[in-house]
């Protein structure tokens, strides 16, 4: 019988006026923290096997993030299968401010050290109370867009991202519509105490960035905020927030920034992130109420794990693809850069009848286009594409090639015909 | 609301496409009423993509506006994204027309982005500047020679720049159309095999540009080694073969090739064929609707009878427009 046990700690760093955050707008120095950041653990036990998903809010995590993780809850919970993630948040990963001043250099350290170390401490509080849990799954439909597509298509074909990078319409060009689909649905996984009616745990993946990164203050972004309003309005419920693709989608388009100064800046953040957590909320909220719940034995998992053997940065370019079956539901962690059109492919004859996609785990390969993405352009591929997974012509960038999507998808495929056949 | 009042709302609109898209054909249906509405676009439009607007005000001429043009150039008036190109992009937008007008308020800035090798001149307004035909745009096309583009275009993509960006090499083949040098055709040669289709198309029309029909043979025989739909909609387009892209429409398989088509059958004007264009305009979703629409506007095909369509700003500027350039169209 499957066990489930959740938990949730605080990762917002203290000292913030010493560090810098990811997301352009942040490259100066934190003015405040609208929000803290948080690590959402969920603990899977079905007796043989330990699963943990454990998503912070953070732009990126990495290999040594997760290697670190694993050794301080292998005692607790030996050989788990830890799926690390995150949120895609800007307001993640801190460098120090002034890396000549010492104490701007181990105010980013004291900041590291608090996600590892409270990552830690939610996995073993999560572990420390399991439950008997049936499991349930379900895509919903928002009845409008949320996160759309940021990649504007000109009329000779070529696209260009519609926001800062790019997005002017020289004389002579028109733009005749997006370079994709909208992020049009939320994928749920639900759990539910025996003999309880309503869901203890959920877990939801949208494929969207999630930021409304402009205001230089410390924030979940629209995560944060969907994952706040998903507790508001199911109290006594434990909430993870997952992003799964986001490469070409974006959370722009319904919320235009307005003139103002700070002030007014905060407030649009504030409102716009309220709006599509609202939206959000209640799309997920109806939902449950049509998802069957049911008994699981066993959980399966396939793991697999590549990476370059070239190093640039201190970083190798990788990938680490996860997947789990958990009865008719596959959960599969991979990059989060991908596009979301790789959506599709990734369901076609796919043999579980639900798919629940972990975004931004701990793969490095930046963008991961469609090929024909690549031949559209945009910020996303502006770099055009490697000959294959690594840096290509750039050393100090990793990138994806052409068939990177393929290969990432079909080995995701294979893991799900081993899992489900 | 009248017709040309919708449109003016539409300039308002928070959709990027919609706005642009207004601003861009009141300026093919000469509505030069519009250009008072047209300067308040682009003076207080955040949008980057408001250099439609800047576009369709010297499309129509419209002098009245060069005041504008040159506070824009001077101060952009959208989110300075400083690390991208929306900011400057609208900057030197407004500068290059001001330079097409003979008017030189923005040269020093085209001139600061030349000196530091910016894409955003590099990667949009290249084949413009190249076009204008002034003593005041001398200076910089000079500047705009087939090494100093073909240099930038192998040299930077070594670097994390965006000289391999599919988008930024449509630009680049764009403007070999207009440099004065016989290496520019094989530079748009070695274009017309590159893996982007897109690139090739631009490849294959800015050859054209150059060679006319002599070329024809030569851009058919790469087309047909391509094999795409969107290769040939560019040799559609190129030989003005309208039957052909009315196929494509109908057939492509690619969403975007059965628009490209029909945006190709607008500007070559092909005689709209009302069923085709309602059988994509009653579609639900797609951008084949549009498409469908720019057809009809480009041949001014009053008599087709356009359905009702609810919640789709897009669609009410065709319809606009439409009613406006049957109301402008002499008797």
């Amino acid at each position: 019988m499957l066990k489930l046990g959740t938990a949730h700690k605080i990762i917002s760093p203290s000292d913030i006026d010493k560090i810098l955050l990811s997301g352009m707008p942040r490259r100066g120095p934190l003015q405040g923290k609208l929000d803290d950041t948080e690590v959402n653990v969920n603990v899977l036990y079905d007796g043989n096997t330990y699963v943990v998903t454990c998503v912070l809010d953070l732009v990126f995590v990495y290999k040594e993030m997760h290697d670190e993780i694993v050794a301080g809850i292998q005692d607790q919970l030996p050989d788990a299968h830890l799926i690390l993630s995150c949120i895609h948040d800007h307001s993640g990963t801190a460098t120090p401010r002034d890396g000549d001043d010492e104490s701007h250099r181990a105010a980013a350290k004291t900041a590291a050290r608090l996600v590892i170390q409270q990552s830690i401490a939610a996995i073993l509080e999560a572990a420390d109370q399991l439950s008997e849990v049936e499991v349930g799954s379900t895509r919903a439909y928002l009845s409008e867009s949320l996160g759309s597509c940021r990649r504007a298509k000109f009329d000779n074909g070529a696209c260009v991202t519609a926001w800062g990078a790019g997005p002017i319409i020289p004389p002579g060009r028109k733009w005749t519509g997006y370079g994709g689909q909208n992020a049009n649905w939320i994928d749920i996984l639900a759990f539910r105490k025996r003999g309880e009616t309503k869901a203890c745990a959920v877990m939801t993946s949208y494929g969207s960035h999630i930021h409304f990164y402009e205001v230089p203050m410390l924030t979940g972004e629209g995560g944060g905020y969907a994952r706040a309003k998903m507790r508001d309005v199911l109290p006594q419920t434990a909430i993870s927030y997952f992003t799964a693709y986001a490469g070409d989608e974006a959370l722009l388009f319904n919320h235009p920034m307005p003139e103002g100064d700070e002030k007014a800046l905060i407030q649009w953040q504030r409102d716009s992130s309220e709006m599509f957590a609202t939206s959000f909320a209640e799309c997920v909220q109806q939902a449950l109420g049509q998802i069957a719940f049911a008994d699981l034995e066993s959980i399966a998992v396939e793991d697999y794990y590549w990476e370059d053997e070239r190093e640039t940065g201190g970083r190798k370019a990788c990938y680490l693809l996860q997947s789990v079956k958990l009865a008719n539901t596959a959960l599969c962690a991979m990059p989060g850069e991908m596009f979301l059109e790789w959506d599709d492919v990734l369901r076609d004859r796919c043999q579980a009848d639900h798919v629940f996609v972990i975004g931004y785990n701990i793969s490095w390969l930046g963008y991961v286009a469609t090929p024909l993405g690549f031949e559209e352009g945009s910020y996303e591929c502006m770099r055009g594409p490697a000959d294959k997974i690594g840096y290509g012509d750039n050393p100090r960038r990793v990138k994806s090639g052409t068939d990177t999507g393929d290969e990432l998808i079909s080995k995701v495929k294979e893991q799900l015909s081993t899992l489900f056949s | 609301m009248s017709a040309r009042l919708g449109l003016h709302a539409a300039l308002k609109h928070a959709d990027p496409i919609v706005a642009p898209t207004a601003a861009r054909l009141l300026a093919e249906i000469e509505d030069r009423e519009s250009i008072p509405a047209l300067i308040d676009f682009v003076l207080h439009s955040r949008s980057y993509a408001k250099t439609a607007g800047l576009n369709a005000l010297r499309s129509l001429d419209a002098q009245d506006a060069i005041p504008a043009f040159e506070q824009l150039c001077a101060d952009p008036y959208v989110p300075d994204d400083f690390y991208w190109y929306g900011h400057k992009g609208v900057r030197a937008s407004a500068a290059v027309h001001l330079l097409s007008w003979g008017n030189t308020a923005g040269e020093r800035f085209l001139q600061e982005l030349l000196d530091n090798k910016d894409r955003v001149i590099l990667r949009d307004f290249t084949a413009t500047i190249l076009q204008i035909k002034n003593q005041a745009a001398e200076g910089i096309q000079k500047q705009l020679s087939f090494e100093a583009l073909w240099d930038e275009a192998q040299t930077v993509s070594l670097q994390d720049t965006a000289y391999t960006d599919a988008s930024q090499l449509c630009s680049l083949c764009e403007a070999m159309a207009f440099v004065d040098d016989e290496r520019a055709d094989q530079c748009l040669r070695y274009y017309m095999d590159y893996y982007s289709r897109y690139v090739r198309g631009e490849a294959y029309k800015s050859l054209y540009r150059r060679h006319g029909d002599a070329v024809v043979a030569e851009i058919t025989d790469s087309v047909n080694r391509h094999n795409t739909d969107f290769d040939r909609v560019v040799l559609g387009l190129i030989s003005k073969d309208g039957d052909a892209l009315k196929q494509i429409a109908e057939s492509a398989q690619q969403a975007f090739d059965r628009t490209a088509a029909l945006h190709a059958l607008a500007e070559i004007e092909a005689p709209c064929d009302e069923t085709l264009a309602l059988s994509f305009i009653n579609k639900s979703v797609g951008d084949e609707i549009y498409g469908a629409l720019e057809w009809i506007v480009q041949t001014q095909s009053y008599d087709i009878a356009l359905p009702e369509r609810s919640n789709d700003a897009l669609y009410d500027v065709y319809v606009n427009v439409l009613a406006l350039k049957k109301e402008l169209a002499p008797c």
